[in-house]
């Protein structure tokens, strides 16, 4: 019976290993390689073709002392973060609100709605914001005409470029609705009946009871977002290849140039591993942050 | 014994000569058809027309060598460098690769030096289209390819426009300052109304350090010359040309694509590149006449003009290096195959440029091609690919600031003078390396 059992288990054992090498295998080769690999890059003269010489830790020195594109393009992503980020927290737990409305009649459209822009093509959608923002022709500045307001040259000028691309990103916040929406339709009933019978106003109930319940997901958006937003890059890519003048050229542009334009995979992994340390330190800080504002039913 | 001995040495000669004969033909034109054999890979990009000129030509070579089978490889334009360097590394890019001098030694590790091949076929240069043959040779003097093709640029203007204006047609041998008092003439209006002098072309760029005689960089490019004092007027005559809404600013030029700005009627002048001739062409139809000029000369009567160049390279690694050979140099010497690219770029071949391609007009219309012939005097190679785009790039800051009014030519060049320096510096480095 013993005997039985341990055939048994032993071959449980092998299919599983079986079942489990196609994963095994995969995150070894594309993952686990290369991650291996980018770090013996950093200290080398890497061309595009992945060969170099050792140099030691000069890719390290030129990132923080040689590279005026380092801070800058590290600048801009940290606007684009700061600015985006909570906008985006904020817009998408007002629409979550909204869409947790359980009185309004087909909500599922209005649902589906907030959530087809996010999967949409990026590209094909951030070109048709390049039109909306056509400081000539495009939609936003006809619309501000009606109030006798001349709209900046939105994509051209370095002070309204950036703005243009976080107004854009909001766009495809329909992600983050959804997981606020999860965690708002989560919330017990309860509660509001409670403090209905207790005389709270709809503010006072949003604010005691929906924020405070919502908040480990907002802390989960938060989270996604700021990870998301140091890796900003489709967006000014395609709608201002960075300018103007630099204006939107953000940090994972600055990686992208460095390997794929220049030929400079060495030092374009310094540049990713620099990123990796600077979310994982910031998003440890979120999360030891978290204590003081992130409620926990249980 | 002294017959037996004559007889002897009679044997010898005649096999030696033989031996000798079949040697040289091996990698001449002449009968090697039939010695060359076994497998060759060629990869390049195009699209279009002119991808279908590439397997034309291909099939040419089929034809002159039988034994040879070829295997090709064309990929779409934005995606060759990727590929290419991921073969390149992986020790299986292919025994032909298609390439540009713009590329500036950037891949030149990986090619033959194609010097002895032309020494050992005697393969005269002259026969070349003029500056066809420019960049092929690095500064130490390798050879890194064979051209194929070139493009240049003409300078296509609405007539209607410049007969409105009561301004004569501009002429061969214009100036640029003959230029901006043309582009002051004809432009006019306001707003969205606005008709400009010139679209704001992307090739503009690297025509922007050329009109007074300017460049750049120096010849090995070595070192910056933006801060050059005619590079600088040069910028400056761009600088005035924005401000006073001639040329679009970095906003009005977004606001429509820049062929659409000159189909249009809204920008008097465009500068047409051979490779969009027929497009430009077709999207005009019947809206308005339309003729070509050269370019504006510099102060020196130069002509100055941008030229677009592709070739063929030896991987150094090729196993069938007699058939790649073979293959390079009948895309680049071959005439039947000249007369095919003839159709869609300017050939490497003198003798089809001057009679297949000169006698073409640009398709769709009755404008003979001959002028982006005669544009190749002088003309230079696009000077911001390959192992420079670094540089470049700074230099599309240098650009943007102008074209965005952020700054003055002068300014912009003394921001970004040093740091085009120091990519170029890099950039020596890694070749010397």
């Amino acid at each position: 019976m013993k005997k039985k059992f341990n055939l048994s288990m032993k071959s449980e054992s092998k299919l599983f290993y079986l079942y489990t090498s196609p994963f095994i295998l995969g995150f070894l080769i594309f993952t686990l390689y290369p991650v291996i690999y980018s770090i013996i890059l950093i200290f080398t003269d890497a061309d595009m073709t992945g060969t170099g010489q050792f140099v030691g830790l000069a890719n390290i020195k030129k990132a923080f002392a040689q590279d005026p594109l380092f801070y800058k393009s590290l600048k801009n992503t940290l606007y684009f973060v700061v600015v985006s980020v909570p906008l985006s927290l904020i817009v998408s737990f007002l629409v979550a609100l909204l869409l947790n409305n359980k009185k309004i009649k087909g909500m599922g459209i209005f649902r589906t709605t907030f959530y087809i822009p996010y999967i949409t093509a990026g590209v094909a959608v951030t070109l048709l914001w390049g039109w909306i923002f056509n400081a000539q022709y495009g939609l936003i500045n006809y619309f501000l005409s009606f109030f006798g307001i001349t709209g900046p040259n939105w994509l051209s000028d370095s002070n309204w470029a950036m703005p243009a691309i976080i107004i854009m990103g909001l766009w495809t916040i329909g992600n983050t609705i959804i997981i606020t929406l999860a965690g708002l339709q989560d919330i017990p009933e309860q509660l509001y009946e409670s403090a209905a019978i207790d005389g709270a106003s709809r503010l006072k109930m949003t604010t005691h009871i929906t924020l405070p319940l919502a908040t480990p997901t907002l802390f989960f958006n938060l989270v996604m977002g700021i990870i998301g937003g140091f890796q900003v890059f489709m967006q000014p890519f395609v709608l201002t290849e960075g300018g103007p003048n630099y204006a939107t050229y953000t940090y994972m542009m600055h990686i992208y140039n460095n390997a794929f334009k220049y030929g400079e995979m060495g030092y374009a992994s310094t540049l990713a591993w620099i990123l990796f340390i600077l979310i994982l330190i910031i998003t440890l800080i979120v999360n030891r942050t978290s204590k003081y504002w992130v409620y926990y039913e249980n | 014994m002294k017959k037996f001995i004559s007889l002897v040495f009679a044997l010898v000669l005649t096999l030696s000569i033989t031996a000798c004969s079949s040697d040289s033909s091996e990698v001449s034109s002449q009968g090697d058809g039939k010695t060359i054999s076994g497998e060759l890979t060629i990869m390049g990009w195009g699209g279009g027309e002119e991808l279908q000129a590439r397997k034309q030509a291909t099939k040419v070579f089929k034809k002159l060598y039988p034994k040879v089978k070829v295997h090709e490889i064309w990929l779409p334009a934005d995606s060759v460098d990727q590929k290419l360097d991921a073969a390149l590394a992986a020790g299986n890019a292919a025994d032909v690769i298609m390439m540009s001098p713009d590329w500036k030694g950037l891949r030149t590790k990986w090619f033959e030096d194609l010097n002895p091949y032309l020494e050992k076929d005697n393969i005269n240069v002259a026969d070349f289209t003029p500056g066809a043959d420019d960049g092929y040779l690095d500064p130490d003097g390798k050879r890194e390819g064979m051209p194929t093709t070139q493009s240049d640029f003409m300078f296509a203007y609405n007539k209607e426009i410049f007969d409105k204006a009561g301004v004569p047609y501009p002429t061969n041998d214009w100036t640029w300052d003959d230029f901006k008092e043309i582009s002051e003439k004809v432009s006019s209006g306001s707003g969205a109304k606005r008709t400009y002098g010139i679209v704001s072309h992307w090739i503009l760029q690297s025509f922007a350090a050329l009109p007074y005689g300017g460049t750049p960089y120096n010849s090995d490019w070595t070192k910056q010359t933006i801060d050059d004092p005619k590079t600088i007027k040069a910028l400056e005559l761009f600088e005035d040309l924005v401000k006073s809404k001639e040329l679009p600013d970095d906003a009005a030029s977004k606001s429509i694509p820049m062929d659409q700005m000159f189909v249009s009627g809204k920008a008097a002048m465009y500068p047409l590149g051979l490779f969009e001739a027929g497009e430009i062409a077709n999207k005009i139809g019947k809206n308005f006449e339309w003729g070509i000029v050269l370019p504006p000369k510099d102060p020196n009567g130069k002509n100055t003009n941008i030229k677009f160049q592709t070739g063929f390279a030896m991987n150094k690694d090729s196993k069938n290096k007699n058939a790649a050979w073979a293959y390079i140099k009948t895309i680049s010497m071959d005439k039947e195959v000249n007369d095919i690219y003839a159709k869609v770029g300017i050939p490497a071949l003198k003798e089809s440029a001057e009679t297949t391609f000169s006698k073409l007009n640009i398709p769709n219309t009755n404008i003979k091609q001959t002028d982006y012939f005669n544009g190749l005097n002088d003309a230079t190679t696009f000077p911001w690919g390959g192992s420079i785009s670094k540089a470049a790039d700074l230099f599309g800051q240098v650009w943007q600031e102008i074209t965005t009014q952020k700054s003055s030519a002068k300014e912009a060049v003394e921001k970004y003078a040093p740091q085009i320096q120091a990519a170029l510096d890099e950039v020596q480095q890694k070749q010397n390396k």
